[in-house]
């Protein structure tokens, strides 16, 4: 479970996060609504550690990762995370941008291989594992992110707007793809977004954020009957409440 | 938009004038003879054991120097740019000081230093119990050490400029799944080794067309074997015939260089890019920052400190100055002048093959760069070639024929800076500015101009600080009567008046440093007082 609890965090005299208290837990999906500037981005790089907090803590299995002062590394939080612009490395294959985060660790080699080609088949990128990511798709780049943030079997993983730029075909075939893999691995994700499509197929739970803080929930039951124009309705009164405060 | 065609024109003709029709006459030179081309000295050259010893030497030398270079500016820049080192700031200025002190300077200090009779050898004689000097600096690592510790900031530059291009969700991404010094290893350096590695080429150029250290360390490579040929032997047919192995050698690193930099940053006067992650340092901060400071110390400390413990009281300043201040006078203003002509012809070309059709570019921007394969003492023997005719004599007498000079041999370093400045700039910026007026030069001066201010300051900046410490073209075409700074000190140092130098030396660079204080300071300068 990651626990976020009073988490705070100011850019200068930017408030970007502003006391926000959050649980995700397994197997789940969180998303994070909010408009532009709101600090979803910036709750997310908190969480993964790429960032430190100015006040609460962050605990993930009940072991705390971050406190003011005080941050366990990234690398050392178990977190698979997909970033807005994919950030796949352009010097590397398919295979060497998935193999990198898994090699090094005491691993024989034969099994990094063969967690690696587990994990291109997946995501159906078994035949391009030569292929650097500019000789792949938009699809194709954005499965490999996918299974980069997957490799190795984290227990969460952390969207940050990862499907933005895709077509609506593709966008659909994506989220078709990443429900599979949750319900496969029985992930815990917490996915930000602006688009309340995305947040429709994909949320077991929806919080709203506004100005660093959570203006609202919604839960399983609650987002069930809602359609598009519903969660909009919501959306609008959220960040009106909000902005009267 | 496009600038007026016979602005581009005009540009276009000076470069070719300056700087490539030297090169056609050096080829003619060689290789034309009764009315035909004849390689026959071409083979007889090459195949002696005097020119294999001459290009094992010189690739030594150079490939020594970059090493070096490489060895001591890549973990300068990581350390300078993606650390939290105490005093990094300062660090990240402080390392470019050593190209302000011309390479030549660099060889008069480490000579005076590691003499038999000087500090440091009898000291290790003694303390070692040695009969010999271990250090000797006439030697072929004597110049590589020389050299690397003049040229490393090239290295440095591009490493910074390539660390800050670097996007930092890349590195972030690897963070979450390595450490640090994995991420450093399999990420970083693999996206900034263009960069290393161009950083890497510029220095073994340097280096290889470098006459003034190897000429001071009496070392023989093809720069100083092209130079006694020339001038003391008088044979120029022979020394430029001496010179084409290293000219198709340096022709090849050079275009291997710029296409390896095409469309990247090659300098950075911005601070550091916005969310760049800084790793600390913790128990081994001591360690990198006595690291970064033996490099200054040895780069920058040493040779001043040097310089100034060799000039003596204040007084010898004064001394020295009073029959130089003509020479220093006319280095300022031919610098000056080379630097605003060479910026201004650098970017008009580089704007007009931004441009140009998409195919033709690749080609046009190596063309742009061949005057910098060409070593100084070559370029001389070509201008001299070109110019010293009786219908061109009004401008071969002329101070002006040192500019020309240097027009031709540091445009390619301008045009590189300010290209790279006009890649970043969105063409639909200057289209805007088309719509609402069809003055060209108004949007030229309006537009383009301040959004590439930093790259036209250090394209103004790498000419002067260059043509401020030039020696070998000014040897060989300054007018009778006429002496730069650099010259006045190389010859005194024949003369082995070791005060009068280190005493000139100084106020060099402390010429060089306020005119650069002065250019980065417009630079950064904004009407209105806006930052």
């Amino acid at each position: 479970m990651i626990r976020a609890s009073g988490v705070a965090k100011c850019f200068g005299t930017v408030r970007a996060v502003d006391g926000v208290s959050l649980v995700l837990d397994r197997p789940e999906t969180v998303v994070v609504l909010g408009p532009s500037g709101c600090g979803k981005t910036t709750l997310l790089r908190l969480i993964a550690g790429l960032e430190m907090l100015d006040a609460g803590e962050i605990a993930i299995n009940g072991v705390p990762k971050s406190a003011p002062g005080r941050s366990v590394e990234p690398h050392r939080r178990g977190l698979g995370m997909i970033f807005q612009d994919l950030a796949l490395w352009p010097h590397l294959t398919a295979f060497g941008n998935v193999a990198f985060g898994l090699s090094g660790h005491g691993q024989k080699r034969a099994l990094v291989r063969a967690s690696v080609e587990e994990a291109l088949r997946q995501v159906a990128l078994a035949g391009h594992r030569d292929r650097y990511p500019h000789e792949l798709s938009g699809g194709e780049r954005q499965r490999l992110a996918i299974a980069r943030a997957l490799a190795g079997r984290p227990r969460y993983v952390l969207m940050d707007e990862p499907f933005s730029s895709l077509d609506p075909l593709l966008k659909k075939q994506m989220i078709a793809l990443l429900k599979d893999l949750r319900a496969s691995f029985g992930l815990g994700v917490l996915y930000v977004t602006h688009n309340l499509d995305e947040a429709l197929a994909l949320a077991d739970r929806i919080v709203i954020m506004v100005r660093g803080r959570f203006a609202g929930i919604l839960d399983r039951g609650q987002i069930a009957p809602l359609t598009q124009p519903d969660l909009l309705e919501w959306y609008e009164a959220c960040v009106a409440d909000e902005a009267d405060c | 938009m496009r600038l007026p065609r016979w602005a581009v024109a005009a540009a276009w003709t000076a470069f070719a004038l300056a700087a490539l029709l030297p090169l056609v006459q050096l080829l003619a030179d060689a290789l034309w003879r009764d009315g035909g081309w004849d390689l026959t000295p071409v083979w007889a050259l090459l195949l002696t054991d005097s020119q294999w010893r001459l290009l094992a030497n010189s690739l030594m030398v150079a490939g020594g120097a970059s090493a070096l270079a490489v060895g001591i500016g890549v973990p300068l820049a990581f350390a300078t740019e993606r650390t939290d080192l105490p005093g990094r700031r300062l660090l990240g200025v402080l390392y470019l000081v050593p190209l302000l002190i011309p390479p030549q300077l660099h060889a008069i200090v480490w000579l005076r230093l590691l003499a038999q009779n000087g500090p440091i050898n009898p000291f290790l004689q003694h303390a070692l119990g040695l009969e010999a000097a271990p250090l000797g600096v006439f030697s072929v690592p004597g110049v590589v050490f020389v050299l690397g510790l003049a040229y490393f900031p090239f290295v440095t530059l591009l490493t910074k400029a390539g660390l800050r291009t670097v996007d930092p969700s890349l590195e972030e991404a690897a963070l979450l799944r390595q450490g640090p010094l994995r991420v450093i290893a399999g990420i970083t350096l693999p996206l900034v080794a263009p960069h290393i590695l161009a950083g890497a080429i510029l220095v073994f150029v340097f280096a290889i067309i470098d006459f003034g250290v190897p000429d001071i360390l009496r070392v023989r490579v093809y720069a100083v074997e092209i130079f006694i040929q020339f001038s003391a032997l008088y044979d120029k047919r022979a020394a430029v015939v001496l010179s084409l192995p290293l000219l198709a050698a340096t022709l090849m690193l050079v275009g291997l260089q710029a296409r390896l930099m095409r469309g990247r940053a090659y300098l950075s006067l911005a601070h550091g890019a916005a969310g760049a992650r800084r790793y600390p340092l913790n128990k081994t901060r001591f360690l990198a920052l006595l690291g970064c400071g033996l490099v200054l110390g040895l780069s920058v400390l040493v040779p001043v400190g040097t310089l100034a413990f060799a000039a003596g009281s204040p007084g010898a300043y004064a001394r020295v100055m009073e029959p130089a201040l003509s020479a220093m006078g006319t280095s300022l203003a031919l610098a000056l002048a080379a630097a605003g002509v060479t910026t201004l012809l650098a970017c008009v070309i580089a704007h007009s093959m931004l441009r140009s059709r998409r195919g033709l570019r690749p080609a046009l921007h190596y063309l742009t760069q061949v005057p910098f394969a060409v070593p100084p003492i070559l370029l001389g023997i070509a201008l001299v070639g070109v110019w010293n005719r009786p219908a061109t004599g009004w401008l071969y007498d002329s101070v002006a024929m040192i500019v020309l000079g240097y027009v031709a041999h540091f445009l390619p370093f301008a045009v590189r800076a300010v290209h790279a400045g006009l890649q970043q700039l969105d063409p639909s910026l200057e289209e805007a500015a088309w719509l609402a007026t069809s003055r060209r030069w108004r949007i030229a001066g309006l537009i383009t101009l301040p959004l590439v201010r930093g790259s036209v300051a250090a394209a103004f900046l790498v000419v002067f600080v260059l043509a401020m410490g030039e020696l070998g073209v000014t040897l060989l075409i300054a007018p009778p009567g006429v002496e730069t700074l650099p010259v006045r000190i190389y010859n005194l140092m024949h003369y082995g008046a070791e005060q009068a130098v280190a005493a000139l030396s100084l106020i060099l660079l402390a010429a060089q440093l306020a005119v650069c204080l002065l250019v980065l300071a417009a630079a950064r300068w904004h009407p209105g007082g806006r930052k």
